[in-house]
């Protein structure tokens, strides 16, 4: 039982990450017709921006290291603690938090760069041409965070209070199923990033404007509404949703330069079993792909069909495509 | 059949013949001259000798090559007797002069191994088709050092395997133009297990997460071995895909399955992430079977360890050489790299630097650059001064023998490279096996 609930836990929270991708992957394909392989590479730009936030707060005075006598060595100081001292440590161990407010105007900025300097180019060209560039466009972008950041992994803290793992089995009265605190305020923050996505779409004017131009781009254009201004956006809010999730992630995940092509991937799949351009199916198939993982790596079905963990994923999408095409909530 | 068809066919039989051996004897003539011409593969006639640098600079890996390719840059510094000569003037016996190698100029070209087999073989043989490389070296995956292996013995030239540590290397993929200076698998099971059990009981129940592929698979049976040797019980062995990312669903079933050890037979990226994320489900923090549960990474990398920040405290692990050991040898290496670089040098570039320096002290032993001499010089060399304390090639399998180092993460670090302590330094003779157990031939020397 507590090993079921754990896998339901682990699996909700993998699915997070692979919905908030997925939905951002989904709503760029949906309004402006653009495979997007440069997704992934959004999620690492975030994920960098926490790195960043971080490397500024924790810029140090360089003082002699006496303990090194080979050579001359020296010690990194950050400036916040020398000046502020407590006051200091608090303000860079919480450079996640501040890195979330930091990466939403960052990361709507390069979406739209990214949009208007290249994507919006291809938007008549056919998919094979929009794959070929923004992946291209992905590898560029990875290869300008090693030059900056080296390969290695760079480990990115959680406030220390949220750093370690809490009994939630007590709140189900099952105590001694404990799970890290961080990895249950990911999955709630992307639920709420989720939700707020949607209210958006579904609540503002401004997410009318978009869900009609998605349905029908023509006749909202013969309205004298400017769409592809507003698609333009979309692709910024894509870029901020991507961003967040990897922003969010790097607690979990110590990130490195390649760390969105690992998720590229599988959000790709998510997408397609969702149904391309839904985002709803999108959201659903994170969290269904998610929990399927997690219970697929679970020793007891792993001893009856050993490595199906690695292929469950694809065994899935394989299935739901050949008994629905367009994905579980496609349209036709 | 007629008469004219039976002469016809005696003489057509008879042509043919003939025919094969004056084409056998003209085929083989250039390859006769080639070989008078040039006694074995690259033979240095200049006044330069090159060697090749096959790295991983690019890839997951990318940081652990530019490290390593540091070390060669050094080494090829002091073999042509600039800067202070580093392990020069440790190393014992030696026959190195400072002015090359045989009185050559020691010249070097690179690769990207890209920590691909394909594309480390690539680069392996375009050094040296093309740029005429006597020895290639480097590396930091076994899967590649094997690869590359084999593909010198073939070309004829010697292979310096830099960072691997899967027992295959020289083991039942073992070749008689490759050497290896770093430590394996098994020595690290059987340096680790005695620190293990003396730290935390004969009484332990162990769960194996492994990485899947070669370096795991030895890595995880060598250290079950040892630890079920000494009393300890093996709770579950469980693989995982290489770069997986997200080990969560591997750790949650590790929390009720009664285990209270954790080995994670993991490196480099794998580690980072395995660990962290192990200790964020507080695994470190549980009581398991009455005893403390801890974790266990078996094979240590100092550049590694940075990425897992505060996670590596206080885990246990073994090394081949960190820079903090205070011989003669290492101090000279590490204040060489220092003044040169600005920070210590990773175990990754000890080796590396080793590896150069040997090689081009079995030239000088040897007298030629032929392989055959040097493998002849190498087998069997045994040598100080190089940091591990008395170290021998054994000549069975081309397998450096020397003393292990236990290492823990150090609780209070006093820099940013100060993150390991050695616990124990296991001597050489509990670390030796018989090589027969592996398998494998070295095969012949072909130059």
């Amino acid at each position: 039982m507590e090993a079921i609930l754990l896998q339901i836990l682990n699996g909700l929270d993998k699915g997070g990450a692979y919905a908030l991708i997925a939905l951002g992957l989904s709503l760029v394909f949906g309004t402006l017709g653009v495979v997007n392989f440069a997704h992934g590479a959004l999620f690492m730009l975030g994920a960098f921006v926490a790195v960043s936030v971080q490397e500024l707060l924790t810029i140090s005075m360089r003082v002699r290291d006496p303990s090194i006598t080979f050579f001359e060595a020296y010690k990194e100081v950050p400036y916040l603690e020398v000046w502020w001292g407590d006051v200091g440590r608090t303000v860079i161990e919480y450079s996640v938090p501040i890195s979330v407010l930091i990466a939403i105007p960052v990361m709507l900025l390069i979406g739209l760069v990214m949009e208007r300097g290249l994507i919006r180019y291809f938007y008549k060209r056919d998919h094979a041409d929009q794959i070929l560039v923004t992946f291209g466009l992905a590898i560029v972008l990875q290869e300008i965070v090693k030059s900056f950041y080296g390969a290695n992994p760079i480990p990115v803290s959680a406030p220390e209070a949220v750093a370690t793992s809490v009994d939630i089995g007590a709140v189900f009265g099952i105590p001694g199923i404990t799970y890290p605190w961080w990895r249950l305020i990911y999955l709630l923050f992307s639920l709420l990033v989720i939700g707020g996505v949607f209210a958006f779409l579904q609540f503002t004017t401004f997410g009318m404007v978009v869900r009609a131009g998605m349905h029908d781009r023509e006749t909202v254009s013969l309205l004298g509404i400017n769409i592809q201004k507003r698609f333009t956006i979309v692709f910024g809010l894509a870029a901020v949703v991507a961003g967040l999730a990897g922003v969010m992630y790097t607690p979990i995940l110590s990130p490195d330069y390649h760390m969105g092509m690992d998720f590229l991937v599988l959000s790709f799949v998510v997408v397609v079993v969702g149904g391309m351009g839904s985002l709803p199916g999108a959201v659903a198939a994170g969290f269904l792909l998610g929990i399927l993982q997690s219970f697929f790596a679970m020793n007891e079905i792993k001893s009856i069909l050993p490595g199906i963990d690695q292929i469950i994923i694809y065994l899935v999408a394989v299935i739901i495509l050949l008994v629905r095409p367009r994905g579980l909530m496609g349209k036709d | 059949m007629s008469d004219d068809d039976k002469k016809f066919g005696t003489l057509s039989r008879r042509g043919f013949l003939k025919a094969s051996i004056a084409t056998a004897a003209v085929g083989a003539a250039p390859t006769i001259l080639i070989r008078n011409a040039h006694a074995f593969v690259n033979e240095p006639k200049g006044a330069t000798v090159t060697l090749g640098f096959n790295v991983p600079q690019t890839g997951a890996y990318a940081d652990e090559g530019a490290d390593e390719l540091r070390a060669f840059k050094l080494a090829v510094k002091h073999l042509n007797g600039e800067g202070d000569g580093g392990m020069l003037n440790t190393m014992k016996p030696s026959s190195l002069k400072g002015n090359g190698i045989l009185g050559k100029k020691v010249a070097y070209v690179t690769g990207d191994t890209q920590t691909k087999s394909d594309a480390a073989r690539a680069s392996a043989k375009r050094m040296i088709e093309k740029d005429g490389a006597l020895m290639i070296s480097g590396g930091s995956s076994s899967g590649v050092a094997i690869a590359v292996q084999s593909l010198c013995q073939e070309a004829g030239v010697i292979f310096m395997a830099g960072l691997t540590h899967s027992n295959d290397t020289t083991g039942k993929d073992k070749r008689k133009h490759g050497f290896r200076h770093f430590f394996n698998a098994y020595m690290s099971g059987q340096a680790l297990a005695p620190v293990l059990a003396e730290e935390y009981g004969k009484d332990r129940k162990a769960y194996h997460l492994t990485a899947d592929y070669t370096w795991g698979w030895t890595q995880e049976e060598s250290i079950k071995n040892a630890t079920e040797a000494l009393g300890w019980k093996t709770v579950a062995t469980v693989r995982t895909p290489l770069g997986a990312g997200d080990f969560s669903q591997y750790i949650t079933p590790v929390l009720n399955s009664g285990a209270d050890v954790l080995i994670l037979n993991h490196y480099g990226k794998d580690m980072v992430n395995s660990l962290t994320q192990a200790v964020q489900f507080g695994l470190r923090d549980k009581m398991v079977n009455g005893k403390q549960f801890q974790i266990v990474v078996p094979l240590f990398s100092r550049l590694m360890a940075q990425g897992a920040g505060d996670a590596i405290k206080g885990i246990y692990g073994s090394t081949n050489w960190n820079w903090s050991l205070t011989d003669e040898g290492s101090k000279a290496f590490v204040a060489s790299f220092g003044k040169e670089y600005g920070f210590p040098p990773s175990q990754a570039a000890h080796t590396c630097y080793v590896q150069t320096l040997l090689y081009a002290n079995a030239c000088e032993m040897a007298g030629t650059f032929n392989p055959c001499g040097v493998i002849e010089a190498l087998e069997g060399f045994k040598f100080d001064g190089m940091g591990n304390g008395p170290t021998e090639y054994r000549a069975a399998d081309h397998q450096c023998f020397k003393d292990v180092l236990v290492v823990r993460g150090k609780e209070k670090p006093s820099s940013q490279f100060d993150l390991l302590e050695v616990a124990k330094v296991v001597p050489r003779s509990q670390v030796e096996y018989d090589p027969s157990i592996f398998g494998g031939e070295l095969g012949q020397c072909n130059a």
